[in-house]
């Protein structure tokens, strides 16, 4: 149908695009590592200078030894991996729920539940607080663990629902003829074929968690419990910022989120697990 | 249908005991009163430098002296701090104390969060101890809700290349010379003359005050005849025609390079900064230059309202919930005097006490002598509960007048209209 001229002109087309594209993501990503290189960037470097810097690690060893940065390194990563696994096991459990089984205002309940999903952080943070406060879990990663993997369970209900209304009813059939309950088809079936969903949620979870500052300045009264977000904000001065050691200390606290990134995407490519599972 | 249920109940028990585990042991680092000791907690925001005298100096003589008080710092971080203290003192989980923006005092005040200190007993000794504009600050319906603790205000910076080329010797006096000036560094090449650091009341109002403008009449109660008198109008009007004329900096606009940049290049003339420019650059680790050399200092030049910077600084303030009141206010006063006010200004701090602020040895620190006197003419932003509001309308139609797209007036009278609106709430 086409000549090779056009497929070649095409082509190059489809090229130039994708490459415009990684430019366009990879250039701010590359200036703001070349930044981290700069000394006493209390005014934002300009091209020139970024461009001509010499990589070292100065700024990097400067900031893994300021405001506690190691101590609230380890503590995220306590954090957002409780809440990652508690949010994804949980909303496992409820999306089977509402996939699988018939009750009363099934539908309404899930509504309310997407509802809760709408309403922004800062509104809700001093009823939550109050509540918190109230069941005494201030300044506890109790606390903090209960808003995180409760707000998380809403968001992966919803994503793994939908995912698990695709498996075949009929694989449940085989467990039951073995005589095996609910758990064992949710644990044997639903979960091992829903891996490329739960790598996806996985990752939201643990970046979602990971990242977030305000309710966990909220929660977390005292210096030694907070966790790196706020590290990162307390390089933010009242009159000055030094940018190349905020920038340095935000390229630490990406590297687990691009770790867990890794661990996890290998589970996007296995998708349509349950292909061929069944005969016609 | 049994057996998955318990195992179901089994892994939920576990999480929990997780949950219990954790909180038990965070829990008891937070409360402790063994030695008989009562704890106060104590926001803050210092910086690095700040922070290191308050843990290494401050707390251990304060600790020394106060053998039953034992003082826990808490730096908190700027970003959404206001909501921070709402939600501590909505939640009951404030701390005793908090080293606090001076604009903030009154809005908390009205919330009914703070307590009120000048009914205590030592106040008219603190008072009588410290700079009379600070101390207004902490006003709110005829009683003060919190003491200064340090302050600072703006002066005129100038690059000392920069003046050369334009063939400028001293540090103008007066708004003429200071417009005659940045017209010569401009015809010299200088890529900005005057650097407001923009189009907001923090960066605008020392040269629209100085200019003759107004904001409210004397007592804080009315805005309508004052920021849209025929002074304030004439005042915006000469910062818009500066601009017209490339007088001054894009930053005004947030145009690039920035304030500080500018002036490290040798590309501004002139910036107004508080003491910080000159602690923050000169404690840089490889800076290329000092830049006590390469600035000269200067009060805000003088123009029909005198010479009137803005007041910056903290204060420090009791939350109402506070469970060791006494042992706060006797902190506050501590912070107050001499000594520990001293110390806080090895770092730059301003301090508000009057002997510390004098004293040879703090005047010593080389660039201080111009912010101490600036402090003598400088005005606070209007003492009013409802001031981060009017600011953000304030602001806005700055803007609009400075990007021109409404006239000065039109500006200024809407100000009028919706500061009265905002000042009956």
């Amino acid at each position: 149908m086409y000549t090779t001229k056009t497929s070649l002109f095409w082509k190059f087309v489809v090229y130039a695009v994708l490459i415009l594209g990684v430019a366009v993501f990879i250039i701010p990503f590359i200036y703001m590592l070349l930044t981290t290189f700069v000394d006493n960037a209390y005014t934002l470097p300009r091209p020139s200078e970024v461009f001509s810097v010499t990589p070292n690690l100065d700024n990097y060893e400067t900031v893994w030894n300021r405001n506690n940065f190691f101590r609230y390194f380890l503590n995220s990563l306590l954090i957002a991996g409780v809440s990652m696994v508690g949010s994804l096991f949980l909303g496992a459990l409820t999306a089977y729920a509402f996939a699988r089984f018939q009750f009363p205002f099934k539908e309404f309940l899930f509504r309310m539940f997407l509802f809760t999903m709408m309403i922004p952080v800062v509104l809700a943070i001093v009823p939550q607080f109050t509540v918190i406060s109230n069941l005494g879990l201030v300044n506890t990663y109790a606390g903090l663990w209960l808003l995180y993997i409760g707000g998380g369970v809403v968001g992966s209900t919803f994503f793994l629902r939908g995912f698990f209304e695709t498996i075949p009813k009929e694989l449940e059939d085989s467990i039951r003829i073995d005589g095996g309950g609910n758990w064992r088809i949710f644990w044997n079936i639903y979960l091992p074929l829903s891996k490329p969903a739960l790598g996806t949620m996985a990752i939201f979870s643990f970046s979602g968690t990971w990242d977030e500052y305000f309710v966990a300045l909220t929660i977390i009264k005292d210096e030694a419990l907070r966790t790196l977000p706020i590290a990162l904000m307390m390089f933010q001065g009242q009159h000055a910022s030094n940018w190349a050691w905020i920038f340095a200390a935000s390229i630490i606290a990406l590297l687990p989120v691009v770790l867990i990134y890794i661990i996890f995407q290998k589970h996007f490519v296995k998708s349509g697990l349950s292909e061929g599972s069944m005969k016609g | 249908m049994k057996t998955p249920f318990s195992k179901v109940l089994g892994i939920l028990s576990i999480i929990a005991l997780l949950f219990v585990s954790a909180c038990s042991s965070s829990d008891s680092s937070s409360e402790e009163s063994s030695d008989g000791k009562v704890t106060i907690e104590y926001w803050h925001t210092y910086s690095d430098q700040e922070e290191k005298v308050l843990k290494e100096k401050i707390k251990p003589i304060f600790e020394k002296e106060h053998p039953n008080i034992k003082l826990k710092l808490t730096r908190m971080p700027y970003e959404g701090l206001k909501q921070q203290v709402i939600a501590g003192v909505s939640g009951n989980a404030a701390p005793d104390l908090m080293r606090m923006d001076i604009i903030w005092v009154p809005e908390f005040a009205k919330m009914g969060a703070l307590k009120e200190v000048s009914s205590l007993d030592g106040f008219d000794k603190v008072k009588s101890s410290v700079f009379e504009s600070p101390m207004a600050t902490n006003m709110f319906d005829g009683k003060y809700y919190g003491v200064p603790v340090n302050t600072n205000t703006k002066i005129a910076i100038y690059d000392k290349k920069v003046l050369d080329q334009a063939g400028v010797t001293e540090a103008p006096k007066t708004m003429q010379e200071l417009a005659a000036a940045a017209k010569k560094a401009k015809d010299a090449g200088a890529k900005g003359g005057i650097t407001v650091g923009g189009a907001n009341a923090w960066g605008v109002l020392p040269y629209f005050w100085s200019l003759g403008g107004k904001l409210t009449n004397e007592d804080y109660t009315k805005m309508d005849g004052f920021v849209n008198s025929p002074e304030s109008v004439k005042a915006l009007e000469q910062i818009i025609l500066w601009k017209k004329d490339g007088l001054l900096s894009p930053t005004i606009l947030g145009g690039e390079p920035g304030a500080w940049d500018g002036i490290k290049k040798h590309e501004y003339m002139m910036l107004d900064d508080g003491p910080w420019f000159y602690s923050v650059l000169m404690n840089e680790e490889k800076k290329k230059e000092d830049p006590l050399e390469y600035t000269v200092r200067g009060l805000i030049p003088e123009g029909p309202g005198g010479s009137r910077s803005v007041i910056g600084g903290e204060d420090l303030v009791i939350f109402a919930n506070s469970k060791h009141p006494e042992e706060a206010w006797t902190f506050a006063q501590w912070m107050l005097t001499k000594e520990p006010q001293k110390l806080m200004s090895e770092t730059g701090l301003i301090p508000t006490n009057l002997n510390a602020a004098k004293d040879p040895e703090f005047l010593k620190v080389p660039f201080v002598k111009e912010y101490v006197d600036q402090l003598e003419t400088a005005l606070p932003r209007t003492p009013i509960p409802q001031w981060s509001e009017f600011e953000k309308v304030f602001n806005l139609n700055i803007e609009k007048a400075i990007r021109g797209k409404m006239s000065v007036k039109e500006a200024l009278d809407d100000t009028a209209k919706q500061g009265e609106a905002i000042l009956k709430k």
